[in-house]
């Protein structure tokens, strides 16, 4: 039973629904050609991105152009000398990392074998090969048998006239056995049995071990054993230089992670949302610009897109019985997918943070943010925070390659086609950077 | 042009489809600005950025038959968040004393009957920014009180309290301005 002040509300809601239902106010026509004059003004907005765009194109094309002209540059430099190598082979030259083995460890059963596979082969490239497998070439420092003699001196002086490869000479020093994996190695395998190698000489400076000679006590006078501690190899912080400049190109794949608000709204209720994974939810990220002072400034283009289920109620209710004097009580719903994507044109600012290790090279860390505006027609601004971090390869003297995680928090909700549904759309990724450094 | 291509149109900012948009909805939203706002001027300048609003989230639309409803609760919104943004502290810093009504000598359920509209506005005008705001949400545009404590961030039980008594100064100012219940216009 309703209440006094119920009826009045409701006599009071229905009047002036009833008044203000249809209440319209022409505006002044100062007013209308305000309106005319800003609705004119997001034309204007167009010349902006435009040149965005055409300057994130120009950075892109001398990218383009600076990596080719690097790899020409390689090129005329790696030509020379892919030719003289390959006349050092037609002058039965031997090259220092042709395949040279130098070993007489053939059993005399063996070399038949050998020469028949050798024989079958290119002059050219016809070293003298052992049939020991792989694995006994480890074997080291055994010395010597009867057999192994024999069967050197059976194979004589075994490196025929026209072949480019060493001769064999009974050497100390030998290089690890080369094998051709055929069936008669496996076989004969167990017929080697020593291969013996050593080390080609290199002058090696061994430390002087000298014990005091005249000391009357040398335990006492010998200072304390230093107690040797490994240190762990962080990586240390490398402010960059005041000249250093680089350009800077960037590509991340990024994956949305949304946040879904739910406004009130009094024409529509959202039961249930769920995140379907979907390749819907699959963007990118294209950067280009420069670094300076440890500072980057990129321009950027991005394609963010997102998925979302929503389960919507209707007017229609069910109730399971759950034994006595209980039941679930239960608003049905219907299914609706909303997917949503957009294109951002922006500037951003980042700091990079470069670290480097002893043994585990250089490393990066970034922080930033970026402001970027939506291309669609009405779009709406976005300004967004982002943080990488992430390992820096070294592709040549100038130019780096840094790869590693990405995350990027948007600090705006997205309004959706449901006025009452905004989105925040986060990006997580992995993001692949070129830097190519040019000292001022 | 239909509503649909209309609003395409308006996606696709052609100027024209916009000035046709404009003046299909400019008077209604206006009313709706004059109701929420304090004075004209300030019922303009709702009206002038939720125009702006409304072209800028229009590309959000993906059914245009349901337009009529969607620019109408854009601009509510702006008003409120115009509302927020600049007099929220105004309303959260003055307290309003409590109306008192004589209920037993009065049938004030008739009182909103028949009254002349610019007369029920300029009562409302007259109100609190609080009253105003929540009067006119829950009394016109029909939201609950669960939905005006959410958009306004307040309680539930603020929201009530406040149109109860937004409700009974209303009363009072009309029978300050000389209507009565029994008065027909």
């Amino acid at each position: 039973m309703k209440s006094f002040d119920d009826e009045l509300n409701d006599a009071i809601q229905k009047a002036l629904h009833d008044s203000f239902e249809n209440f319209e106010r022409k505006p002044g026509a100062s007013i209308d050609q305000k309106i005319y004059e800003a609705l004119d003004k997001p034309a204007r907005v167009r010349p902006l991105l435009l040149s965005a765009a055409a300057a994130l194109l120009l950075l892109l094309g001398f990218g383009v152009k600076e990596i080719s002209d690097r790899y020409a540059s390689f090129q005329s430099i790696t030509r020379p000398r892919a030719t003289s190598e390959k006349l050092k082979e037609s002058d039965n030259v031997v090259p220092l990392h042709g395949s040279i083995v130098l070993s007489g460890a053939e059993p005399a059963h063996t070399t038949k074998h050998t020469a028949h596979a050798t024989a079958a082969r290119p002059k050219a490239r016809k070293p003298l090969k052992s049939a020991a497998p792989e694995k006994t070439a480890n074997v080291q420092n055994e010395s010597p048998k009867p057999a192994f003699n024999k069967a050197r001196a059976g194979a004589g002086p075994v490196l025929p006239a026209e072949s480019n490869a060493l001769p064999v000479h009974e050497s100390e020093y030998a290089l690890p056995v080369q094998v051709e994996d055929t069936p008669d190695a496996h076989i004969n395998a167990r017929a080697i049995t020593t291969v013996r190698l050593a080390s080609l000489p290199v002058d090696l400076v061994m430390p002087e071990i000298s014990y005091p000679v005249n000391a009357e006590d040398s335990a006492s006078q010998a200072p304390e054993p230093q107690r040797v501690r490994e240190k762990l190899d962080f990586p240390r912080y490398q402010p960059s230089g005041k000249k250093s400049f680089a350009w800077l190109f960037n590509l991340s794949a990024t994956n949305t992670f949304q946040s879904i608000y739910l406004l009130p709204n009094a024409e529509s209720r959202i039961l249930k949302v769920s995140f379907p994974v979907s390749t819907a939810n699959l963007g990118y990220k294209l950067s280009a610009g420069f670094q300076t002072l440890g500072f980057q400034w990129l321009f950027h283009y991005s394609h963010v897109s997102w998925k979302a289920e929503y389960i919507y109620a209707i007017d229609e209710f069910k109730a399971d019985e759950q034994g006595a004097d209980r039941y679930v009580f239960e608003r049905l719903g219907k299914a609706e997918t909303v997917t949503s994507k957009v294109e951002l044109a922006g500037l951003g600012i980042k700091k990079q943070f470069d670290f480097k290790g002893k043994r585990t090279g250089r490393f990066f860390a970034q922080i930033g943010a970026d402001y970027s505006r939506q291309l669609q027609s009405g779009g709406q601004n976005f300004v967004t925070g982002a943080i990488s971090a992430g390992k820096i390869l070294t592709v040549n003297k100038t130019t780096d390659l840094a790869i590693g995680p990405y995350f990027e928090y948007n600090f705006n909700k997205v309004p959706t086609a449901e006025y009452s549904i905004k989105v925040r759309p986060n990006q997580l990724g992995l993001s692949l950077g070129l830097r190519i450094n040019r000292t001022k | 042009m239909e509503l649909a291509e209309l609003v395409k149109a308006c996606q696709r900012q052609d100027s024209r489809a916009q000035a046709v948009f404009y003046d299909r909805y400019k008077s209604r939203l206006l009313g709706v600005c004059l109701r929420y706002a304090k004075t004209v001027a300030e019922a303009e300048d709702i009206f002038q950025e939720g125009i702006l609003r409304i072209f800028a989230k229009i590309n959000d639309i993906q059914n245009p038959q349901a337009i009529d409803n969607w620019v109408k609760t854009i601009m509510v919104r702006h008003a409120i968040d115009y509302y927020n943004q600049v007099t929220r502290k105004e309303m959260l810093s003055t307290s309003h004393e409590d109306v008192k009504l004589d209920w037993e000598n009065n049938d004030y359920t008739l009182l909103f009957s028949k009254l002349d509209i610019s007369l029920l506005l300029e009562a409302i005008n007259e109100l609190p920014d609080g009253y105003r705001i929540v009067i006119n949400m829950h009394f016109i545009d029909g939201y609950k009180h669960a939905e005006i404590a959410e958009m306004l961030g307040i309680k539930e039980v603020t929201s009530r309290s406040q149109l109860l008594k937004g409700r009974n100064l209303l009363i009072k100012k009309l029978e300050q301005k000389g209507i009565k219940q029994h008065e027909i216009f």
